[in-house]
């Protein structure tokens, strides 16, 4: 239990292969949404570029997976895109995981009426029907909550906008795994030795129990990546996320739904993107898990 | 029990004022108000004139008067008019529910009758088939993106072998029931996977705790037969958190609805709630938005009654 992501020997993680094969696919992805502008060049096109001269291509030499309806490189575009939906779902993610976090420690460290109302708070946010609220949330007009123009519109202000949703509504999760770690480590001997030599309170939950907490709070926070990229997808597919002309595996799927008669390739290539994403996330979030906490499998 | 209810109903009731509040000042900020369209249409309408048409319609009292009047008007059965049907809300919301319960209630029930009997297997027998198949509807389930799974099943069954409508409910041309279910198969497969991959895990971790009960081990020993010691001991034991989980999955399964409707033009209450949001339809966005919040607090109410009545160990008025 007390095991820590760092304490544990760096071989041992990368043996065993379904780790080792979903880091290996989860580097594979970011690389190749990294090296996505030397490619572009190398082929001599871009995820943004408009021919309606060459609409829905099948793959070619120059266009590796054809084009979209708007006769833009495919394969270009889901290079983008998954720059885009990783950027998002990994800053969302931690987003929410240090809410989930700060969350978690003041109500299991503090107790008492902090934690009923934290956790009352908690599971409120887990019973709401999250998603039409969050459609709510994002067609919200900034200008109306008197934001100024510049801040509120953009490519990058929608990416923000949706990092600080899911950092909003994905936090309570790790907020419970975090909460029942503290409470666990509150009452063992060194947290009470640490207090007996008169450390502070913020230093006995900082430097004492947050640290041993971490283990399985870093399995909840892997998982939300998974759930941060979904969440994502989900918006930008109902048109609220990530607006167009930039992609995201989401909004490339919106397009798609209107031509499954005419290119069912446009449909499924992104998905599988996402899939195959999360998926690998999903992986690498059990075999943590694993890692840290055998029992957890042995005895189911 | 009386007086956990009704305690459990006034924090509804609180709960549901509350959310009334943030959701009708959260839709107030939503670009294209009334005023805002009518400036868009008219270019002679000065500031001044926009001023004027909101202090006619009420629209320049403070938030919480302004709610106030909604929330009297609505308990009197008065939600206002849809601007995007034309028609009073209220009369709206009715054939809407009963086409999303179409598509929930379906899924509901085959996706437990599929995540209970394979996550029952997949305890009894750890690493056997049933358990990788259990492992390996729940990991699809968590990873797969649920409009993605719509698509793909309309990309098979619709487009490339055109047994199924790709979406819709018919409309009226659909008179038989039997053709309408045609139109059900597919949102209602997307939600059962969802909804049986969500489960399965559960039901086979509460079985998988049961089993390694002592009265289980008793039960063996006084030559229970197999089936019987899974459904009447162990099964009866893991029913409890099984069913609690199911209520609690509804939440979810809204959220699911919603965007499985989308794909499908399927005309229920999540499709309702995204047009309005869209179409700035806000009497009706309002309305939709807290009858589906109102139903996913219902059943985690349901949840905990359901927790107590099955399991003895649990009293309400603790």
């Amino acid at each position: 239990m007390s095991s820590t992501p760092l304490s544990i020997p760096a071989s041992r993680w990368t043996r065993e292969p379904p780790l080792g094969g979903a880091a290996l696919l989860l580097a594979a992805i970011g690389c190749a949404c990294l090296v996505a502008p030397l490619l572009e060049r190398l082929l001599g096109v871009d995820a943004t570029t408009v021919d309606l001269l060459a609409r829905l291509e099948p793959p070619s030499s120059r266009h590796w997976l054809g084009t979209d309806e708007l006769g833009r490189d495919l394969l270009a575009r889901l290079l983008q895109g998954g720059r885009v939906s990783l950027l998002v779902g990994l800053l969302g993610a931690l987003g929410a995981s240090l809410l989930g976090v700060a969350v978690g420690l003041a109500a299991g460290f503090a107790g008492g009426r902090l934690d009923a109302l934290l956790m009352r708070l908690t599971d409120g946010v887990i019973a709401l029907p999250l998603l039409p609220l969050l459609i709510v949330l994002a067609a919200l007009d900034p200008a109306k909550l008197g934001l100024p123009e510049a801040l509120g519109s953009g490519a990058t202000a929608a990416v923000w906008r949706i990092v600080l949703l899911l950092a909003l509504f994905g936090w309570t999760t790790v907020a419970r795994l975090t909460r029942a770690q503290v409470q666990a480590l509150r009452r063992r001997e060194f947290v009470l030795a640490a207090e007996a030599l008169g450390s502070p309170p913020w230093r006995v939950a900082l430097r004492h129990i947050l640290p041993n907490a971490l283990g399985p709070v870093s399995v909840a926070a892997t998982l939300t990546v998974g759930q941060a990229i979904l969440t994502e997808s989900v918006l930008s597919f109902l048109g609220l996320g990530i607006q167009p002309p930039l992609a995201s595996w989401g909004n490339m799927l919106s397009g798609a739904q209107d031509l499954v008669f005419d290119a069912p390739r446009l449909a499924v290539l992104p998905g599988v993107a996402i899939f195959v994403t999360v998926a690998a996330v999903n992986l690498a979030g059990e075999r943590v898990h694993r890692r840290l906490d055998p029992r957890a499998y042995d005895r189911r | 029990m009386t007086a956990f209810l009704l305690r459990r109903f006034g924090a509804l009731v609180l709960v549901l004022l509350a959310m009334s509040i943030a959701v009708y000042g959260l839709i107030g900020l939503m670009p294209g108000d009334p005023i805002d369209l009518m400036i868009a249409s008219d270019p002679n309408l000065s500031p001044a004139d926009a001023l004027r048409l909101k202090a006619l319609y009420g629209l320049d009292r403070p938030l919480l008067a302004r709610w106030w009047a909604w929330l009297t008007a609505a308990l009197q059965g008065d939600l206002g008019y849809s601007r995007l049907y034309g028609q009073p809300v209220l009369a709206l919301l009715g054939p809407r529910l009963l086409a999303t319960l179409a598509l929930m209630l379906p899924s509901l029930l085959l996706g437990t009758l599929i995540a209970v009997p394979l996550g029952v297997l997949a305890a009894r027998r750890p690493g056997g088939v049933a358990d990788r198949a259990a492992d390996l509807l729940a990991f699809t389930a968590v990873s797969l993106p649920s409009f993605w799974l719509a698509l793909l099943l309309i990309v098979l069954f619709a487009v490339q072998l055109g047994w199924l409508p790709a979406g819709g409910d018919g409309g009226a041309t659909v008179t038989s029931a039997v053709e309408r279910i045609r139109f059900l198969l597919l949102p209602v497969a997307t939600l059962t996977i969802l909804t049986a991959g969500a489960l399965v895990r559960y039901v086979r971790g509460a079985v998988g705790e049961a089993l390694a009960e002592d009265f289980i081990r008793t039960a063996r020993a006084k030559g229970c037969g197999e089936v019987r010691l899974l459904v009447d001991h162990a099964l009866r034991f893991a029913a409890p958190p099984i069913l609690t989980l199911l209520a609690l999955h509804l939440g979810a399964l809204v959220s699911g609805a919603l965007v499985v409707e989308t794909v499908f033009a399927w005309p229920g209450m999540g499709k309702l709630v995204y047009d309005a949001i869209l179409g700035n339809d806000f009497n009706l966005a309002l309305a939709a938005l807290l009858l589906v919040t109102m139903a996913t607090l219902l059943a985690n109410l349901l949840a905990d009654v359901l927790h107590a009545a099955l399991d003895p160990r649990v009293t309400l008025d603790a």
